[in-house]
């Protein structure tokens, strides 16, 4: 029984010479989740509140809808700062009571509730962000989506400007603009 | 000594090894953190490690078969990709025969698990149990299929007391544009599909599939083929929209033509007192479902619901013809911020007309129902409130389901489950249900002659003949008081991701059966040339099971997961009368061991192992222990250009032949076949 197990490593290093013939890897590659939270971060960062909203408190609340592993990644930029404010991450357990947020992230929604929740927050100041190519025609501000592993970016222009947010233009410039 | 510490040596060496190309979780955040948004934009992300990640919020035993795993594992058909879930019981009986259970108690005509394909009840009245060779569905177009195992009475009604089985198609927006499929071997003889998927418009969209297949015999035990080689046409259509805003309407049918061939036995009371015949049997069969839906808010919604389920089913001892109109509601809604309610209603109408069929030879049908038509009604109600105790951490969920039948008249089926989630990496729960299992069109009203004791020596040392005994015809005898199984269910589970490439998922169960199905030796009788000999059915019998079910994955490497499983069973049922005939008890160990390598973009490798325990088996042949086996799977694919996939697959790779299972009548013991077959696939 020792014998197999000192055999183990060398057995799955054997393995892995023999299968891990992909070409090397040209550039970096990271985990999806990762790069959501990392990119949603920077989308806060080129997003001005109205003024009112902005002198209230310290914190920039960041609701967060999803499951374990969307709510793990985005434990990532808790506290991180925004301008003179912090992030401050909220896991939205049910899909009410949004007027506590400033932004919010949507993960995995049915498209039936998502629709829902864009009419229940319409005109708040609450910056959207979502995954997928629809989410920002279907009244999402902006859109992640992954293109060939690669993710893209999708502003819905009408819809930051009726919650009277605003959206720097270079990151508008990087991204597909929606106008409807 | 020497030895502890060269393992230990080892052990570091292979974590090492793994630990660089494994899915490394915090420095690839502080990784992208560091990146301007025009680098995040440009860098190769992967999502390999998500599926290893990802943890059910259900409070209930739960496992998820996607599209991935159907489409990796080469499975051709439903129940051979339900042997991906732990805590199932999975038997090919022959070729177009599958005995299917959940927790134990696994037969041909095995009762205690609900199957709905798109929310429509495949569980038949008649025999209480799942005609799988009717049960099919484009492969291609699964969108999951959602393993529930323990009682899901609350929810999803009567019936589901070790399990509920949810096989849910994409929504046809998902399946635009056209897939071509084809292939075969020796044992998948030929096969191939069409599906077409269109937009009707901004917010509508369809689509259609044909299918077809024709599998090769196997052989039987003692020798010989196995005649169970068959054939099935399939087509459907789907189409789903979005009517505005709030409402959308689905609308979905399927029609099946299948010719089903089996080499079977029959008992007759006059000599030969068995005969044999093979036998084609034609089933047709069709489905129309529509489904409206109105979101009110977030927190609320309803769902309309109505099917009409069309089928008959056909073989060597019986005609099934089944005719069944449902109609279902179920409302959500979020009350004072920490209640979600869900209550619904249903309502079931079924015909049925069942005939015992007339064996070649032109003696008495086995099987005999009185009466042979009936109108049957069902009528339920539910309501359940998930409770949220603490934000995010815990949750209570009470509920229970009210309904009437006209077998059993009325049944309560209440179930109690908490959720505690201490952190977002752990997830522990519990609970306790309570389900019945209600009496099929058999248990009250059939009588099934099972088998004959040919004439013996009446009196040794005479010699027979001519003294002999007369013939015993062994009639298994409905009950019209026959009530419904009950089992009262302890479930308790956890399921961690402790590091970012391993998930585990851990459920015992202790289960509580009464009034389990007995067959009761009644008054014997004697015409003149034979007797007979009564087994009446009666709710004796009582039991309790428990075990343990293990499901993990492992990303070992971005190409390489690793899923296993293991199941723990025991079975114990109360002794209540010696010699009378048992139930069947399913494998107590199951393990199933999948390697999914992607070492290149355009290649996939999988490899399948898998153990089952011996099994036990009660019917017409006695009582028989299933050997044990080991198999092997094996999938190799290729897409040499983007929208085309060639892929060979390898099935029961290990030994020419094995026996799984044992029927409980009709069919003898048949050697599955080991197969191979090739596959072309064409996205346009």
């Amino acid at each position: 029984m020792h014998t197999w197990i000192n055999k183990l490593p060398r057995l799955l290093l054997g393995l892995s010479l023999l299968f891990n013939t992909q070409p090397p890897a040209q550039a970096l590659t990271l985990e999806e989740q990762a790069v959501l939270a990392a990119l949603a971060l920077n989308i806060v960062r080129f997003t001005t509140w109205p003024e009112a909203l902005r002198e209230m408190k310290d914190s920039l609340d960041f609701c967060v809808v999803g499951d374990n592993v969307v709510q793990q990644s985005f434990a990532g930029i808790d506290r991180k700062a925004v301008g003179n404010k912090t992030l401050n991450m909220i896991n939205l357990s049910r899909l009410s009571n949004f007027d506590q947020c400033d932004v919010l992230f949507i993960s995995e929604l049915k498209q039936n509730i998502l629709l829902q929740v864009f009419v229940e927050i319409k005109k708040m100041p609450l910056l959207t962000i979502g995954v997928g190519d629809d989410f920002a025609k279907q009244g999402g501000m902006v859109g992640l989506e992954n293109v060939n592993n690669k993710m893209t970016l999708h502003v819905n222009v009408t819809a930051v400007r009726e919650a009277n947010l605003t959206i720097s233009s270079r990151l508008l410039s990087l991204a597909k603009i929606i106008n409807n | 000594m020497l030895n502890i510490t060269k393992i230990s040596v080892n052990y570091r060496l292979c974590w090492a090894l793994l630990g660089f190309t494994a899915v490394v979780g915090a420095e690839e955040q502080n990784e992208a953190l560091n990146l301007s948004v025009e680098d995040l934009l440009n860098v190769e992300v992967t999502s390999v490690a998500k599926k290893a990640q990802s943890l059910n919020d259900a409070a209930a035993a739960i496992f998820v078969i996607s599209n991935e795993d159907i489409k990796r594992t080469g499975v051709t058909n439903i129940p051979d990709a339900l042997r991906l879930a732990p805590g199932l019981d999975i038997a090919k009986i022959n070729a177009n025969q599958w005995a299917v259970s959940s927790r134990g108690f696994n037969g041909r005509f095995a009762n205690k698990l609900l199957v709905l394909v798109d929310g429509r009840n495949a569980y038949a009245r008649s025999f209480s149990g799942v005609y799988w060779e009717n049960q099919d569905v484009m492969m291609e177009d699964i969108d999951r299929i959602e393993v529930i195992r323990g009682p899901g009475a609350a929810l999803w009604g009567a019936n589901a007391v070790n399990g509920v089985i949810n096989i849910i198609t994409k929504n046809s927006a998902e399946t635009l544009g056209g897939l071509v499929t084809g292939g075969g071997g020796n044992q998948e003889k030929g096969f191939g599909s069409l599906r077409y998927g269109v937009k009707l418009g901004e917010d509508t969209s369809a689509r259609a599939y044909v299918k077809g297949f024709d599998r090769n015999q196997n052989t039987l035990q003692s020798g010989g083929k196995a005649g169970d080689n068959w054939d099935k046409v399939q087509g459907g259509f789907r189409l789903d929209s979005q009517l505005n805003t709030q409402d959308t309407l689905t609308v979905q049918g399927d029609v099946y033509r299948a010719t089903i061939n089996q080499f079977a036995y029959f008992p007759q009371i006059s000599a030969p007192y068995q005969t044999t015949g093979n036998i084609s049997n034609q089933d047709v069969g069709g489905n129309l479902l529509g489904r409206f839906q109105h979101t009110f808010s977030p927190t609320s919604d309803y769902s309309l619901q109505f099917f009409y389920d069309a089928y008959k089913h056909q073989e060597a001892m019986f005609t099934d013809s089944r005719n069944t109109l449902d109609l279902q509601f179920q409302h959500r809604f979020g009350l004072l911020d920490w209640h979600e309610i869900i209550w619904g209603g249903a309502y079931n109408y079924g015909h049925d007309q069942l005939v015992g069929n007339q064996p070649q030879n032109g003696s008495a049908a086995i099987i005999n129902l009185n009466p042979a038509r009936i109108n049957d009604q069902l009528a339920s109600g539910f309501i359940q409130d998930e409770m949220t105790l603490i934000d995010n951490k815990l949750w209570l969920t009470i509920g229970s389901r009210f309904e009437h039948n006209d077998y059993s008249g009325f049944e309560g089926q209440p179930s109690a489950k908490v959720m505690w989630a201490p952190h977002n990496q752990h997830r522990l729960w519990a609970g306790v249900s309570r389900a019945v299992r209600t009496p099929s069109r058999a248990e009250r009203y059939g009588s099934v002659l099972t088998g004959v004791v040919p004439p013996q020596q009446a009196a040794p040392p005479l010699l027979c003949p001519p003294a002999c005994t007369p013939p015993v015809g062994i009639v298994a005898q409905g009950n019209t008081r026959y009530q419904s199984e009950e089992v009262i269910a302890y479930e308790a589970g956890y399921r961690t991701t402790f590091s970012k490439s391993v998930s585990l998922d851990v459920t015992g169960f202790y289960n509580v059966y009464r009034d389990l199905r007995f067959a009761e030796e009644g008054t014997p009788s004697f015409n003149g040339t034979s007797a007979t000999q009564p087994l009446n059915f009666t709710n004796q019998l009582g039991g309790r099971t428990y075990g343990v079910e293990i499901a993990t994955i492992w990303q070992m490497l971005n190409w390489w997961r690793w899923d296993v499983n293991y199941s723990w069973l025991h079975t114990h049922i109360n002794p209540n009368a010696i010699g009378a005939p048992q139930t069947n008890i399913s494998p107590q160990q199951r393990v199933s061991l999948r390697g999914v390598l992607s070492p290149w973009n355009d290649i996939d490798l999988d490899f399948w192992f898998r153990y089952v325990d011996s099994n036990f088996s009660v019917g017409s042949l006695g009582e028989n222990t299933i050997k044990n086996y080991v198999t092997l799977d094996l999938r190799a694919a290729w897409r040499p250009i983007k929208d085309v996939e060639l892929s060979v697959v390898g099935q029961n790779l290990l030994q020419q032949s094995h026996l799984e299972y044992i029927s409980e009548n009709q069919t003898f013991p048949t050697l599955i076949v080991r197969g191979l077959y090739g596959k072309i696939s064409w996205n346009f």
